[in-house]
């Protein structure tokens, strides 16, 4: 390594932290338990897996799993924090079981801060260094993670980018503090916060244009297209060309930020689809809604390769006694679900069209068509009521389970933000962000992008002002609520452009929950950089640190 | 929560209500029942029952109280202890439950238990259910129906402003409010009448465009 | 929250009967408390920092909601007129702009709907050693300010000690710039009292209040004296989360200009940065006979906030409150800053 570093033009030294965070879901973890003696019980579950809840209760409970049904009807969001029934699921139980009545047992807010889990804060001690020409040749990080008594996680470095020689060491560093869970896309925010700081230190002390510098150190094109996209949207020929430039109190700046993330789908769900012969449809499945569109796009699904409305299609979800389904993480839910609602659409459509062909002058199933609520082949059309008149009594039903090729991971996701500062109060206004992400094929465009602006909103609280204050003599938490830890309001929103990275040409589902998340941190950090010339490398970057940021400058000037 | 159920309650649970008033309010109601002139008499025996009822009130009370509360349109009797307030009252204690306004921080930082009290927004986790008696409540179950959406309702559907949805019942109530006030609002004033209410799923444009749609549709049309 | 007795008076006399004659508790935070809307109280009570036996509802009494006057003849508001109500008032905000906009700057409109001037002036503070009922601090019967020496970003740079929270309060620096006074009944008789006199530091009275009301005593009036300021006022708020935050500074700022566009008088007052609305008699002097360009704005900056002394983590409140003083000053002087 230190031979590497005396081949680079520009070394830079810097230290970046990130505070633990809250999921901060809206929805407390809790459950009402419903035992009233006897043999089953039913569990009311604010989960991300339907079926991380039978056997947990069984077990608290002493009963056998298959005689605990879970019910996920709606949950008021999770964003990794919700696996399994919790410290809080097992004392409803053994409550339920004592009282031999239900129990609805959710946390308090203050609870929810201190024993629900948190993303793991992060310390990490880089030296860099690059050529003239900005190639990154030698890279040294020393990553601490800060998982209180949890191992906490972050994305090893030098992340998406390669240096000649680099070497990193990840420590976890432990705590007499609650341990860290997975939050959305863990360890990953925290990995790009540093290593997109870092980049743009260097491409500014080497003096290239920071998006230019990028290129130069990212092998695979789809950053190159999309970080051009991003660049032409947010305009970021307009930038501020020095740092910290400009005349009067409001100065504006831009910044970007990069990410990727795996995703993709398993063999772990199993639906049905039954169609009736009143004509009615009905899809099951056991997976749940995290308010990320599982119910639409399962309906849209099959409603789409049975030709019908949205209306005409009911989904029933979020209960055990359906078909299996994976838990919602690591943004797998929409990878291992759809491919199995589809297979199991296309079995229904066949097994319809199978009794159907009689009626349509012999034609093959699969020649069938389905639109419009119509059927036709052989020359005849029926309607959709009339076809499924000729179902037997039971109606039929296709039981679907994961086809592989509908499935993929793998994707890249770019942030471009800009920001105001003012430089004489340190308060930072978001002005603008665009997120370009690849997603393999869009199942809804508007939740998807959607998705993308929770991303780019979560980010944005990461960036400007969440995260756990602690007391260091008392070890105690001081804003263990939502008036000390502040997330980002209506009037902190700048206008977002969600934008679906199109050219990705892959006909395979990809979620985009975590990776809508990753980037932005480092675009806004780099922004307020670009706009006012403080680096501030500790997050949140309130408006106490730019102005200590500033005085320092001066006093340094 | 703080509730009733608090283990650190200091309360006697088994002290009676007021003997007085009771006697008194039936006393009332009788004499009201006999008369030959009803309706003056019945006017009469309201403002009578109501001015017992202050009388009553200034006697210091731990004992539960039977209030009844105006809960979007329906008089919605309710028993419960002075420190429960409007959203516990409203959750936990009627029957059948309203459970559109959701308990979040109960602290007044987040806006999820916004409800309308006397037709303005309010955070119901910070009023005292006895508070509430007397005034109208309207949750956002009593600004429309899954069947007949209000106009805000269903642009919220339509714009996809809501992900998990835990937050939404705020919104729409504060966001209905608003348009009342202000039928023709810009986005910089969307965004001020929504700064009390917060989303972790990160709703806030498809908010701002859902508010604005619905007051482009004409949001008192439908109400 | 604990349970308490819960009782409506109708009268002003009965209500401070009633919190006379509570049962009485030797822990001053268990003593009875006059609830308005609420929008503090049930936040203390909910974290168990104030445990009131008994609990006096005042909106059961009449008359307490008005506002009366104008700006010739001065104004009077009732305790228990809402915030809402203030920003909102046609006459207010011709005659006493800074006191709007001041009201307008608290929290939402779903707590300035319910929470009062009364309530907004003996509201408790929000340090979050105070917030958190675990840390038994100096305000909560402790020994030690928990701030001095720990996480005290939004801690008092002024007049601190042996307490360092900062008066959370919007109305009260701009109503201590107004002039105004508070009407307070007693059980023991009434009184009026200046507003500047009626915040008290910690160190002066007892660490654990922020006033000098006693326990039977109510708020039933705040008063503002016609001024020649009192059109040119106005209340600036630096938050740290535009949406809902209390100021990390705030600077209430009202100025009376003669004809050649001099000061005549001006009154600047700070919030969020002392345990009680912080005036800056030093600052107003200066200013007089000035006219109000960058020089004199930058000169009372910097004697508004000499004497600071900045505890580990909140330096940064010196500039801060330097840029809002200018700010302000500039904007009630109709200037740019
Ligand atoms: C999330 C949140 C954010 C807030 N942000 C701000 C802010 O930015 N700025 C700000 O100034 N405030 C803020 N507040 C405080 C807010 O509660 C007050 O502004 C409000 O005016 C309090 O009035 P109230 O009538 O609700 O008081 P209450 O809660 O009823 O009373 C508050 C205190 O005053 C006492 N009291 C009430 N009335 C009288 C009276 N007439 N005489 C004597 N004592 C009385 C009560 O016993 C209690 O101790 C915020 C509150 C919350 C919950
Ligand atoms: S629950 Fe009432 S404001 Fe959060
Ligand atoms: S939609 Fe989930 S919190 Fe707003």
């Amino acid at each position: 390594m230190a031979a590497a570093f005396k081949e680079c033009d520009a070394v830079v030294e810097a230290e970046y932290r990130s505070p633990i965070l809250h999921h901060s879901s809206l929805e407390t973890h809790g459950n009402v338990v419903d035992y009233r003696g006897g043999e089953e019980a039913t569990v009311y579950a604010s989960t991300q897996g339907t079926f991380t809840i039978p056997g947990d209760a069984a077990h608290e409970l002493g009963l056998k799993e298959s005689a605990v049904r879970a019910v996920v009807e709606h949950m008021g969001g999770g964003f990794g924090s919700k696996f399994g029934i919790g410290v809080e699921g097992m004392l409803a139980c053994q409550l339920s079981k004592q009282a031999k009545a239900p129990v609805h047992l959710m946390l308090t807010r203050k609870d929810e801060f201190l024993l629900a889990g948190n993303r793991s804060g992060s310390w990490q001690k880089f030296k860099a260094g690059v050529r003239r020409d900005g190639t990154l040749v030698a890279l040294h990080a020393t990553q601490y993670q800060l998982g209180g008594l949890g191992d906490g996680s972050q994305a090893g470095q030098p992340y998406i980018y390669a240096a000649a020689n680099a070497y990193r060491e990840r420590i976890s560093v432990h705590t007499h503090e609650d341990a860290s869970r997975a939050m959305r896309a863990p360890g990953h925010p925290q990995a790009s916060f540093a290593i997109e700081s870092l980049m743009d230190e260097l491409a500014y002390k080497i003096g290239i244009d920071p998006v230019e510098f990028r290129k130069k150190n990212l092998k695979d094109a789809v950053y190159h297209r999309q970080l051009d996209r991003g660049a032409r949207e947010i305009g970021w020929e307009r930038r501020n060309k020095t740092p910290g430039g400009g005349t009067g109190p409001l100065r504006r700046g831009m910044g970007c930020g990069i990410g990727t993330w795996g995703g993709g789908g398993n063999d772990e769900c199993k639906v049905d689809v039954t169609v009736a012969r009143d004509g009615s449809v009905v899809v099951a499945v056991g997976t749940q809604d995290l308010g990320t569109g599982t119910r639409t796009y399962t309906r849209a699904i099959v409603a789409e390769e049975l030709g019908l409305g949205m209306k005409d299609v009911a989904e029933r979800i979020g209960d055990s006694r359906l078909g299996q389904a994976n838990s919602s993480g690591g943004s797998t839910t929409a990878a291992s679900l759809a491919p199995s609602v589809k297979d199991a659409a296309v079995k229904a459509r066949l097994a319809v069209a199978e009794r159907l062909s009689p009626l349509l002058g012999g034609a093959k199933p699969e020649e069938i068509t389905f639109t419009n609520a119509a059927v036709s082949g052989g020359g005849k059309t029926l309607s959709w009521k009339q076809a499924c008149a000729a179902l037997p009594a039971a109606g039929v039903t296709g039981h679907g389970v994961w086809v592989s090729s509908l499935a993929d991971r793998g994707v890249h996701g770019v942030c471009f933000a800009e920001v105001e500062v003012d430089v004489e109060t340190g308060h930072v206004k978001p002005i603008k962000m665009v997120h370009v992400q690849d997603i393999g094929l869009p199942l809804n465009r508007l939740a998807d992008e959607s998705q993308m602006n929770g991303g780019m909103i979560q980010s944005l609280g990461m960036a400007l002002w969440e995260g756990r204050v602690m007391d260091a003599k008392l070890g105690l938490q001081l804003n263990a609520g939502f008036g000390d830890y502040k997330l980002p309001g209506a009037l902190e929103m700048p206008e977002f452009v969600p934008l679906i990275d199109d050219e990705d040409k892959r006909e395979a589902v990809i979620g985009v929950g975590e990776p809508s998340i990753i980037p932005a941190v480092g675009a806004v950090v780099n922004a307020v950089y670009n706009a006012c010339g403080v680096r501030v490398r500790e997050l949140p970057i309130t408006p106490d640190k730019i102005l200590m940021g500033l005085m320092s400058e001066r006093r340094g000037a | 929560m703080a509730d009733e159920h608090d283990p650190k309650s200091s309360t006697k649970r088994e002290s009676p209500p007021d003997p007085s008033r009771r006697r008194f309010l039936k006393g009332v109601g009788i004499a009201g029942a006999g008369a030959a002139l009803a309706d003056h008499l019945a006017q009469t025996a309201e403002a009578e029952a109501k001015a017992a009822q202050a009388e009553a009130a200034k006697v210091p009370t731990s004992a539960a109280l039977n209030l009844t509360l105006d809960v979007n349109g329906r008089r919605r009797p309710v028993s419960v202890e002075p420190r429960t307030t409007l959203l516990n009252a409203l959750r936990n204690h009627l029957e059948p439950a309203v459970t559109g306004p959701k308990l979040v921080c109960d602290q007044g930082t987040c806006g999820a238990c916004t409800v309308l009290l006397d037709g303005k927004p309010v955070y119901s986790c910070l009023v005292l259910a006895a508070d509430a008696a007397g005034k109208k409540v309207t949750t956002v179950e009593g600004l429309g129906t899954p069947e007949a959406p209000s106009a805000v309702q269903a642009a919220f559907v339509e714009q996809d402003a809501l992900m998990c949805g835990f937050c939404t019942p705020g919104f729409v109530t504060t966001v209905s409010a608003y348009l009342k006030k202000n039928p023709n609002p810009t986005l910089a004033e969307v965004r001020e009448a929504c700064k009390g209410n917060f989303c972790r799923c990160g709703t806030y444009p498809r908010v701002f465009e859902a508010a604005l749609a619905a007051a482009k549709k004409g949001v008192m049309s439908d109400e | 929250m604990k349970a308490f007795e819960w009782v409506s008076p109708a009268s002003v006399e009965e209500a401070v009967g009633l919190l006379k004659s509570a049962p009485t508790s030797r822990e001053m935070d268990e003593a009875a408390r006059p609830l308005a809307g609420g929008q503090d109280l049930l936040t203390t009570m909910k974290d168990y920092l104030t445990r009131p036996v008994r609990v006096v509802n005042l909106k059961s009494i009449r008359g307490l909601d008005k506002i009366e006057g104008d700006g010739r003849k001065g104004l009077r508001v009732g305790a228990l007129v809402t915030l809402a109500q203030v920003e909102e008032h046609a006459v207010i905000r011709r005659d006493f702009p800074g006191l709007a906009e001041a009201a307008h700057s608290v929290a939402t409109q779903q707590i300035r709907n319910l929470g009062t001037v009364g309530g907004n002036l003996c509201q408790r503070p929000r340090c979050w050693y105070y917030r958190l009922e675990e840390a038994v601090c100096i305000k909560k019967g402790g020994s030690e300010c928990f701030a001095a020496t720990g996480e005290n970003k939004y801690n008092a740079i002024l007049g601190g000690g042996p307490s360092w929270i900062v008066h959370p309060s919007d109305l009260a620096p701009m109503l201590v710039a107004l002039g105004a006074s508070v009407n307070v009944a007693g059980a023991d008789g009434r009184r009026t009292i200046l507003l500047e006199k009626f915040f008290t530091l910690p160190n002066e009275g007892s660490v654990r209040r922020e006033n000098v009301l006693q326990n039977d005593e109510i708020i039933t009036e705040v008063s503002v004296p016609a001024s020649p300021f009192a059109a040119r006022s106005t209340y600036l708020k630096f938050k740290e989360r535009e949406s809902l935050d209390f100021a990390l500074s705030s600077v209430a700022a009202a100025v009376e200009l003669g004809a050649d566009k001099r000061v005549r008088q001006a009154r600047l007052v700070l919030g969020g940065v002392a345990p009680v609305p912080w005036r800056v008699p030093k600052a107003e002097e200066f200013l007089k006979g000035k006219t109000l360009d960058a020089e004199a704005l930058a000169g009372a900056a910097r004697l508004a906030l000499e004497g600071a002394e900045p505890l580990s983590k909140n330096a940064y409140k010196v500039p801060l409150t330097q840029t809002l003083v200018r700010r302000a000053l500039a904007k009630a002087g109709g200037v740019s800053a």
